[in-house]
């Protein structure tokens, strides 16, 4: 990776970050810091914004403030750019793409060149077997 | 002409025909089997989760945008091959709008075989009744109405469409 590099870094900082939805203001100038290497997690009760601090930090929910992500200033920056610097997102509804069948999920996630089917099938053996099976008729799927 | 048993058969028909075949065959594997075909099948089901596994959905759909407008004009092409002896006409899409709109309905919006399997319905329906009803008096616009009658029979029946997936 060019630029700055992740030692020197917190992994994700923000100043300020203030995001609205459909008019309400949900962020109110959230000042995070999340140093690197380690696992942090943000509590909180229902509706208080942890989901859209997240959704924010990728650029899903339009936001102000200042965003870095390890060290990049990323505000105004496109979601996909943004998850290309190393971001994974993995939602709470499990938003699987019901229409595709499990092995194009594996295939959509799948970012340059090299299958990584093969480690996720040894993870999940059962994907294998369910590989042409369409995502949203497995088990625990939003449908 | 081609002559097929006792029927004469114009070439621009068989054209038409096979382009149209060729077409959905080619599409159908472009969104079956290519990584941009399941990128734009995904980003029709949900756009925010293709962009957070680090897809550029814009390009995706500026891709849809691009074929669209091809296959439109490879219609329009069609259209004068067989309707107009190949002569080009800016408004010659007039008339066909309607029809493929209702294609689209009947078919499913988002489905490439219910728009198929629509379009020979349509043709059909249309073709049939006015060729064994639409002789009488006053009949003459019959075929039309009837295809605007299958249009209300389908959306009363299935909403979505024959194939469709959104409502």
């Amino acid at each position: 990776m060019t630029g700055p590099s992740t030692a020197t870094h917190p992994a994700i900082e923000t100043a300020d970050l203030v995001a609205s939805i459909s008019g309400s203001r949900i962020l109110h100038g959230v000042d995070l810091h999340v140093p690197s290497g380690g696992v942090t997690a943000v509590l909180g009760r229902n509706g208080v914004g942890k989901t859209t601090t997240l959704r924010a930090l990728l650029g899903l929910v339009p936001s102000t403030g200042r965003i870095r992500v390890l060290g990049h200033d990323v505000s105004g920056w496109p979601v996909h750019r943004i998850v290309r610097l190393g971001v994974g997102y993995v939602p709470e509804d499990r938003e699987v793409f019901a229409r595709l069948t499990v092995r194009e999920n594996l295939r959509l996630a799948e970012l340059g060149p090299g299958s990584r089917y093969e480690a996720v099938y040894e993870l999940f053996p059962e994907l294998r077997q369910r590989a042409g099976q369409l995502a949203g008729t497995l088990s625990g799927s939003p449908g | 002409m081609t002559t097929a048993g006792s029927e004469k058969i114009p070439n621009g028909d068989l054209v038409a025909l096979g382009t149209g075949l060729v077409l959905l065959a080619g599409l159908t594997w472009f969104l079956r089997r290519t990584r941009y075909g399941i990128i734009i099948r995904a980003g029709a089901e949900n756009r925010d989760m293709v962009r957070a596994l680090g897809i550029d959905v814009g390009r995706a759909f500026t891709l849809v945008f691009m074929i669209g407008g091809a296959a439109a004009g490879l219609a329009g092409l069609l259209n004068s091959v067989v309707f107009y002896s190949s002569l080009i006409d800016p408004s010659q899409g007039d008339q066909l709008l309607i029809f493929a709109f209702i294609v689209v309905v009947i078919g499913g919006l988002g489905s490439l075989t219910g728009s198929a399997i629509a379009a020979l319905l349509v043709g059909l329906v249309q073709v049939y009744v006015t060729f064994y009803v639409g002789s009488g008096a006053g009949l003459a616009q019959i075929g039309n109405l009837s295809v605007a009658l299958v249009l209300a029979v389908v959306l009363l029946v299935r909403p979505k469409g024959l194939l469709g997936k959104a409502a």
